[in-house]
């Protein structure tokens, strides 16, 4: 018990002095003029570029942007890898004839189809909308159908046997199967949905973080651009440990290997 | 036979069907967006046998094989690096938290104001987008090699590169194979967007291109090549894994 503490504590100690390091790493480089300083913005320089973006209304407005198109972008990508998947994962016959069309349409990249969305949307809302649509729905439905496959069948013939209501087979058979991959189907395309947001703003031009860096860029305002970069990596971090979170919360039973050392 | 050709037909017929539906349907599209997929195809033959392969698909595939050779190395090396050493791992784990938090793209302007708009700074970016699930799941296996196998090697002073030739990259290679598959799919998602940004060549530069100068026949028919070189990286390389790691498979299915 009190080893598990003390060994939790030093690890949180190591971590925190990774952190110094790297800070101290760039004031170093900064104060030794190793970097070229237009280019390179001093520590102090960015963090107080951070801080300033909170009061910018485009900075405010960008954020709202890219963070609603990603959420709504996940939860239609949800709904239909839940409603294509649970069809596909019951029945053999399905996921035969269509595991070839789910294989040929997974690798395309969803950035490739940008000039399309742009040709469709212009610079609104669906466009990054419906980009991050098609590329988090794979991954989604993937997993939602290898949930449903992994259901044990002896389990399911007995279930059938003792004539359990449909409502119980599902709670108790179909979603403990079901809720573990879906998570993880969750957490890569969370992470997938924000760069593919991202892109369709830098690429595309429609309002949100990525747009707001590129005009940064061509303006040679290095260090808001290095404020929002950095602004960005933590909203990454923010819904790596929003699904961590949920996923302890909701499959507490399951324990994910992927990343466990990180 | 009957039954292997029955199964050919039960995976084939919905994907035929679908493909000659788009046929049929769009035959007389009159929309500016859809054209007929016959139009389509004939584009897609004159740009891509041969006009074109060698001004967007070459850069495309050579970037994508540098990107991700270099995302491949230094992934694995730095994972067993890590791996091997849990204090060091336990230090830098925050700042490779943060950075694999970051978009990729989003790095792109920076990449352009430090490298320049060439070749080095996509394959660095590519690169760089790709590299982190086979450096975690480098670091992952590495820490899961049986450590008392580890500690009896050592106590039998086996030299560093027997233990890591024989012990670790055995046990760990089949997840960082899957690591890799991942990182394929990000490089190839790296390349393109790397190309749509500020560039002049390569096949993304092409589909937006054909965008911009509103030539909607070819913007499908750089899609189309786009999602073919998609499933022949990916067909390619699970080709290459079944023959490597052909033990591991044989294994698990015992």
């Amino acid at each position: 018990m009190t080893s598990t503490y003390i060994k939790k504590r030093i690890r949180a100690t190591t971590s925190f002095a990774g952190i110094v390091i790297a800070l101290l790493v760039w004031v170093i480089a900064e104060d030794a003029r190793l970097l070229p300083r237009s280019e390179f913005p001093s520590l102090s320089s960015t963090a107080s570029a951070f801080l300033a973006q909170f009061q910018s209304a485009s900075f405010v407005s960008a954020l709202a942007a890219t963070l609603s198109t990603w959420a709504v972008g996940l939860a239609v990508a949800l709904a239909i890898s839940l409603l294509i998947g649970s069809f596909l994962g019951s029945s053999a016959r399905a996921f035969r004839s269509s595991w070839l069309i789910v294989e040929f349409l997974k690798p395309i990249p969803p950035v490739a189809l940008i000039p399309l969305a742009l040709l469709l949307y212009g610079t609104s809302f669906w466009m990054p909308t419906g980009l991050i649509i098609f590329g988090t729905v794979w991954p989604l439905l993937v997993h939602v159908i290898a949930g449903i496959r992994g259901v044990d069948p002896v389990a399911l013939d007995s279930s059938r046997a003792y004539r359990l209501t449909r409502r119980h087979t599902l709670r108790y058979l179909i979603l403990p199967s079901v809720l573990p991959s879906l998570m993880t189907g969750l957490r890569i395309a969370g992470s997938l949905g924000l760069a593919i947001a991202v892109t369709a703003e830098l690429i595309g031009g429609s309002t949100g973080l990525g747009n707001f860096v590129a005009l940064d860029e061509s303006a040679s305002k290095y260090a808001p651009m290095y404020a929002v970069i950095i602004f960005t990596g933590l909203i990454g971090i923010a819904i790596n440990s929003l699904f961590k979170f949920l996923s302890r919360k909701i499959v507490p039973w399951h324990h994910e290997r992927f990343g466990a050392s990180l | 036979m009957i039954r292997i050709s029955a199964r050919i037909a039960n995976s084939l017929w919905l994907p035929a069907l679908l493909m000659l539906l788009w046929l049929v349907v769009s035959a007389h599209s009159s929309s500016i967006y859809f054209p007929p997929l016959t139009n389509i195809l004939s584009q897609f033959r004159k740009d891509w046998i041969f006009a074109n392969i060698g001004k967007d698909v070459v850069p495309s595939v050579r970037n994508l094989l540098l990107g991700f050779i270099l995302a491949s190395i230094s992934g694995v090396v730095l994972g067993l690096v890590i791996g091997l050493l849990p204090t060091l791992g336990k230090a830098v784990s925050p700042v490779i938290h943060f950075l694999r938090a970051i978009p990729p793209p989003i790095l792109l302007p920076l990449a352009a104001v430090l490298l320049g708009l060439g070749t080095s700074m996509k394959v660095v970016m590519i690169a760089f987008g790709g590299v982190w699930p086979t450096l975690i799941s480098t670091i992952d296996a590495t820490l899961s090699v049986d450590p008392v196998v580890l500690d009896t090697a050592r106590a039998y002073h086996i030299p560093l590169w027997t233990r890591l030739r024989r012990i670790v990259l055995p046990q760990a290679s089949p997840r960082i194979a899957a690591g890799l598959r991942t990182s394929l799919q990000l490089c190839i998602f790296m390349v393109v967007v790397s190309e749509m940004f500020a560039s002049k060549g390569g096949l993304g530069f092409f589909v937006l291109d054909a965008e911009q100068t509103f030539a909607i026949k070819q913007l499908w028919s750089g899609i189309l090549m786009l999602g073919l070189l998609g499933i022949v990286a990916n067909s390619a390389f699970s080709f290459f894994e079944s023959r490597i790691l052909r033990w591991y498979f044989m294994s698990q299915n015992k």
